[in-house]
């Protein structure tokens, strides 16, 4: 905890430029930046060659822990988050027991201080009738609300019940914005025989309502919204011509890279998330949303679950899939492709996730900032394999695809966690401080 | 051109339209360095607006000027002799005796047919109420040529807005399907296209898709955007609730295809925000400048000078 770290001859990355210089590390935190830093008793590492970034945030996790320990847990979750370079993570509610009172609250937060590789917080998840829980439980990323059924039985689908939320308090609001109604009513109508049915049941249309409405009631109350997961080009022009300063929005790796049909045509159930993987026309969509600011961050709604439950078929199968170890691969392979600059990557998954939710002293390669760092090799490639993953359930939707630009060394408050394959477990994450809301 | 009027964008033949479009460029370019190219100083024009529209009369009264010839107008029904009882038929007659060609706005659709049945002049229907307007469809399909080569690249072009009562979408959906086009039409339920234009596109094969989702407009080509007019909603909030649906902005057009073009009849209220006046993408007040070029390059034809 104590010692002095010396980052040598990097490739120091902000949204706004690339610079060669050394970072000095003291007592968890950036103390030093620039050319030539000497220091009498710093460990040195050497950097050259490699990038490095302010250390990834992932604002969009489900870690399953408590409840579902085949799935995921704590320990496993940041243990894959840490191999993917991701410092920080925002852990979602819908766990067993939800996370919707303030004892559930406590004991996530006792349980990941104990076994969280890397630094952590909490959504509060909210029901028809626990907002004094939502507006005082001390510390934690936002308010999530369901609007539509996903993994798990919490569900806010009333919108007089979702609007009361939007008007009490001041927190942060994450939405899953699918329209319960019109999902119910798909499902009633349609043919639910393969996988490809899955993007009509969950059709853009009740993607849409949900992210309107959400937006409406933003507005009315002047409340801070964050929509989760974008999946349609109808929400991007929705957002486009609708959000002002008090929205924000995200995407997710996988539906930057995949497209219906084809993702199901090779992963099947195993491509089967929530909201739904769509066709090309909205995938476009999405990439150039996010290069117009539109959509703000990337997020992976790390979702495991087990190969077992996966082969069910559909609609048995879960939905969703793992991602916290490969999204920042998927994000510079894709950059490779020409579809983005690094700078624009850590603005994305470094920067912008801290602002948005306001989370204090991270990421930014800064004085004074917390030493949460990502060290990359941005022309290693290496090819996904499931069976070699650090998440429990241990396969990935990229299994069989080379993916290039993958960390190197993950530290954590100044502390080394990962580096080349090996994992340094003595020292814990810690719990991630919000600047809550004036 | 078969006709010496131009009464309707559906009296064009492709080759019409190559020989107009080459004619208008050739202007432009020729207008870069010059001020007058003063081949029309024995001809005179005659304006007859029988309803406002500044931008249109200025557009054409600059063309002949440019072109060297004079021209003559009425301007706002109670300075003329119709005003007094006149009929139109016997307005024209005088205006036939005193110039060599005119440009007839009128509120009652088909008066300008009236008119060139009733005068050995060329007519150029210049809108006849909520029927055509034919020189505003050559002017946009000029823009559309000039920033996408439509002649040489298919393009899908959206129209956004208005579709039922829009004149200036209904002429130029007329010249488009002489092109390798397809057609997005994004409007609310109530102001669809009308069922004599979806045939005439049908019975053509060109592609059209009918929404009233905006998102559809991210893969298109171009974005031609007209006013919804409030007296078309019986309820002021269904009104309100589609002008903000259908609202072109900065972030919009960012999220949609590379290259996109917006165009815009004008005037405008809120449909395309300001925003995106100095984007590259916006392109309407070029397109209300290529008003003149294609104006001269229809004075030229009808009144048969070589140029």
């Amino acid at each position: 905890m104590n010692k002095v770290l010396l980052i040598r001859n990097g490739l120091l990355v902000s949204s706004v430029e690339t610079a060669l210089g050394d970072l000095l590390i003291e007592n968890g935190k950036i103390t030093q930046v620039g050319a030539n830093i000497q220091h009498p008793d710093a460990e040195v590492f050497d950097a050259a060659g490699l990038y490095v970034l302010p250390g990834v945030i992932d604002p969009q996790v489900h870690f399953r822990d408590p409840g579902f320990p085949e799935k995921e847990d704590l320990y496993t979750g940041s243990k894959a988050a840490a191999a993917g370079g991701v410092t920080s993570y925002f852990e979602m509610p819908n766990t067993k027991p939800a996370t919707i009172d303030f004892d559930a609250m406590q004991a996530k937060k006792k349980r990941a201080a104990s076994v969280s590789l890397v630094n952590y917080n909490f959504f509060a998840g909210a029901t028809a009738s626990n907002l004094d829980y939502l507006n005082t439980v001390p510390n934690v990323a936002g308010i999530k609300i369901f609007m539509g059924s996903s993994t798990g039985d919490l569900l806010v689908a009333d919108s007089h019940d979702i609007e009361k939320i939007f008007a009490q308090g001041r927190r942060l609001i994450a939405v899953h914005a699918e329209d319960e109604e019109i999902l119910r009513h798909n499902k009633a109508s349609m043919p639910a025989t393969s996988v490809f049915d899955h993007p009509k049941i969950r059709s853009a249309e009740a993607a849409l309502k949900a992210t309107q409405l959400a937006v409406m009631l933003s507005k009315k109350y002047r409340r801070r919204l964050h929509v989760l997961h974008v999946t349609s080009g109808d929400e991007v022009i929705f957002l486009a011509q609708h959000k002002d300063g008090n929205i924000s929005s995200e995407v997710t790796p996988q539906h930057l890279f995949f497209q219906a049909p084809e993702v199901y045509e090779r992963l099947g159930t195993f491509a089967q998330m929530n909201p739904p993987i769509r066709d090309k026309w909205h995938r476009d969509a999405l990439r150039r949303a996010l290069q117009a600011g539109v959509i703000d961050c990337i997020a992976t709604d790390h979702a495991p679950h087990t190969i077992a439950e996966k082969e069910k078929g559909y609609p048995a199968a879960p939905s969703g899939m793992p991602g916290v170890e490969t999204a920042l691969p998927v994000m510079l392979t894709l950059m490779h492709e020409g579809l983005w600059t690094l700078n624009q990557v850590v603005r994305w998954m470094c920067e912008m996730p801290a602002q948005l939710y306001r989370v204090r002293h991270k990421g930014f390669l800064a004085v004074g900032a917390d030493a949460d760092i990502t060290l990359i090799d941005l022309n290693k490639k290496k090819t996904v394999e499931n069976g070699k993953l650090q998440t429990k359930v241990n396969w990935s939707p990229y299994h069989g695809l080379t993916l290039q630009g993958w960390p190197i060394v993950t530290i954590v408050n100044g502390n080394i966690v990962y580096r080349e394959g090996e994992f340094f477990e003595d020292i814990k994450g810690r719990e991630i401080i919000i600047d809550q809301e004036v | 051109m078969q006709h010496r009027s131009v009464l309707s964008a559906g009296q064009f033949t492709r080759h019409d339209l190559d020989h107009l479009l080459a004619l208008s460029a050739k202007l432009e370019r020729d207008l870069k360095t010059r001020r007058m190219i003063p081949l029309l100083d024995e001809y005179i024009l005659a304006t007859l607006f029988f309803e406002p529209s500044t931008r249109t009369r200025l557009s054409f009264e600059s063309a002949m000027h440019r072109l060297g010839g004079r021209v003559i107008s009425t301007v706002g029904v109670q300075f003329s002799s119709l005003a007094k009882g006149e009929t139109l038929f016997d307005t024209l007659k005088m205006v036939e005796a005193y110039s060599d060609i005119c440009a007839i706005r009128h509120p009652v659709e088909g008066a300008s047919r009236i008119a060139a049945q009733s005068i050995a002049i060329p007519v150029i229907n210049a809108g006849d109420g909520a029927g055509e307007h034919p020189t505003q469809a050559l002017l946009d399909l000029y823009t559309i040529e000039k920033h996408k080569q439509i002649s040489s690249r298919k393009q899908r072009v959206a129209f956004i807005g208005d579709i039922k009562y829009g004149r200036t979408i209904h002429s130029l959906i007329q010249l488009l399907w002489h092109y390798d086009t397809e057609l997005v039409f994004i409007s609310p339920e109530e102001l669809r296209l009308p069922q004599k234009y979806r045939e005439m596109l049908s019975r053509r094969d060109i592609p059209i898709l009918e929404t009233d989702r905006i998102a559809a407009v991210q893969d298109c080509d171009v974005a031609y955007v007209t006013r919804i007019q409030e007296e078309r909603f019986a309820d002021h909030r269904e009104y309100e609730k589609f002008r903000d649906s259908y609202i072109v902005d900065r972030e919009l057009v960012e999220c949609c295809k590379p290259g996109l073009i917006v165009m815009h009849p004008l005037p405008r209220l809120t449909e395309v925000s300001t925003d995106i006046d100095n984007h590259p993408a916006a392109v309407y007040f070029d397109q209300a400048q290529n008003g003149l070029y294609v104006r001269m390059a229809l004075l030229l034809v009808l009144l048969e000078v070589e140029y």
